[in-house]
């Protein structure tokens, strides 16, 4: 069988994504800076516990935005590093990498309960999300921003993201493409 | 004065990679074709890069007999002039698919052996060579030397800050480098009493026994040059890698 390039990249992109061993192998931290880079997808800043509390901490529009924004920020640069042949995938499949990267790097055990490429929707239940043990208020703000900012990459559209915390297992978080 | 630096490409090339690491570290570079493989243009640059090659069709370029006709090309048309281009004081670092037809021997997979059959490789290394097998990350060791003192200083120049721990590398099936079966040492390294010119300066430490413990990465003093043959890829996460390997290479 011939090398296949195309599926040989999304292989390594899930593998790297879904497998927080692989990612770990692939991350590095400036000492000097606390800059890191993941694959090269440089940029990224580490933050004490103290300081990602008071971003969790947040009003839910800004915790919201910080969310999206760091997702659209890590995800993009990533997608962009592994090539064309993973900006090209279908967006169901770049949303699976997406979530593989979030829970990789510790954003809550997440499961995908639905995605329709057509539609542009997204259901992910969260157990565990991020701000668990961090605030007292049972709202997810920040994790709902970071998935939109996931789902905005990997459909290339805006979209938005509501909670749902009626259902057991965890928070659902429901991402549609942005009604104008 | 600034390293000149060549980066070979054509219609089966994945330069776009070394493009992408030379962009993250600031060097400069220029790009030449195959027109430009040779000796008086090649003796302006202190190092030249063969990158590796894509085996389907992406990036408008690539294929499967494409890439056959890009390692026929390096073994066949331009061996005279890179052979003396090295020998003569030149810098070479091949990359991925071009470190495997830099050696002495090479075994590709069965696919493609009715294809290559006749294909001699350069012989500018000494080590034969085997094309990997799988995609992924791999974890390189850098080879402690206990003698000559200067093979230690190879491998420190090579790897530079990699050098002093195990890292990883995406790997796409690569070439797994010995000297005969299953040796990572050069024979002129095994009297330890000379300084080394040829060495395998990391080997694979990975879970596959086709990998494990074989060569990655090896070094050569030919005539007045240097060169270095890369199995894996350090473009997309240890991109820094480069700058040691060209700093050990470039004609001085």
């Amino acid at each position: 069988m011939v090398l296949d390039m195309e599926s040989e990249f999304y292989k390594l992109a899930k593998n790297i994504t879904g497998n927080p061993k692989n990612l770990h192998k692939l991350l590095a931290i400036s000492p000097g800076s606390g800059r890191m880079s993941i694959m090269g997808a440089d940029g990224g800043i580490v933050v004490s516990s103290g300081m990602l509390k008071a971003l969790v901490k947040a009003r839910p529009e800004k915790a919201y935005n910080y969310g999206k924004r760091a997702s659209r920020d890590l995800f993009g640069a990533l997608i962009k590093e592994f090539d064309q042949e993973v900006e090209n995938l279908d967006p169901a499949k770049k949303m699976e990498l997406a979530v593989g990267l979030a829970r990789s790097t510790g954003w809550g055990k997440m499961r995908i309960l639905s995605i329709h490429s057509k539609k542009r929707t997204v259901a992910i239940q969260v157990s565990d999300p991020l701000e668990t043990g961090m605030k007292d208020s049972k709202d997810f703000p920040m994790t709902a921003g970071y998935i939109a900012g996931l789902a905005c990459v990997s459909f290339g559209v805006d979209m938005v993201c509501d909670v749902d915390t009626s259902r057991s297992g965890g928070p659902t978080f429901n991402v549609a493409q942005r009604a104008d | 004065m600034t390293t000149r630096i060549a980066l070979y490409h054509d219609q089966a090339s994945g330069e776009r990679y070394e493009e992408k690491a030379f962009n993250k570290t600031g060097v400069k570079y220029e790009k030449i074709g195959p027109k430009d493989m040779i000796k008086e243009i090649l003796d302006r640059y202190d190092v030249v890069f063969l990158p590796g090659a894509f085996p389907l069709r992406t990036h408008d370029k690539g294929g499967f007999f494409e890439f056959l006709d890009f390692l026929r090309r390096i073994v066949r048309v331009y061996k005279g002039p890179l052979l003396d281009y090295v020998r003569s004081g030149g810098g070479l670092i091949a990359v991925c698919a071009s470190s495997g037809i830099v050696g002495r021997s090479i075994k590709v997979p069965l696919y493609a052996k009715p294809f290559t059959w006749g294909i001699k490789p350069l012989g500018l290394f000494d080590f034969d060579a085997v094309y990997g097998p799988k995609t992924g990350i791999v974890d390189l060791e850098p080879v402690e030397y206990e003698r000559p003192p200067e093979a230690r200083n190879v491998v420190a120049d090579v790897l530079g800050e990699y050098s002093e721990d195990r890292f990883s590398s995406l790997y796409f099936r690569g070439p797994a480098i010995t000297y005969g079966s299953n040796n990572v040492i050069h024979p002129s390294l095994k009297k330890g009493d000379r300084s080394p010119d040829e060495l395998i300066v990391a080997t694979y430490s990975d879970d596959d026994s086709r990998l494990n413990g074989k060569g990655a990465i090896a070094y050569k003093e030919y005539g007045e040059g240097k060169a270095i043959s890369c199995s894996v890829h350090p473009e997309f996460s240890t991109w820094d890698l480069f700058d040691s390997m060209i700093e050990t290479v470039a004609r001085k």
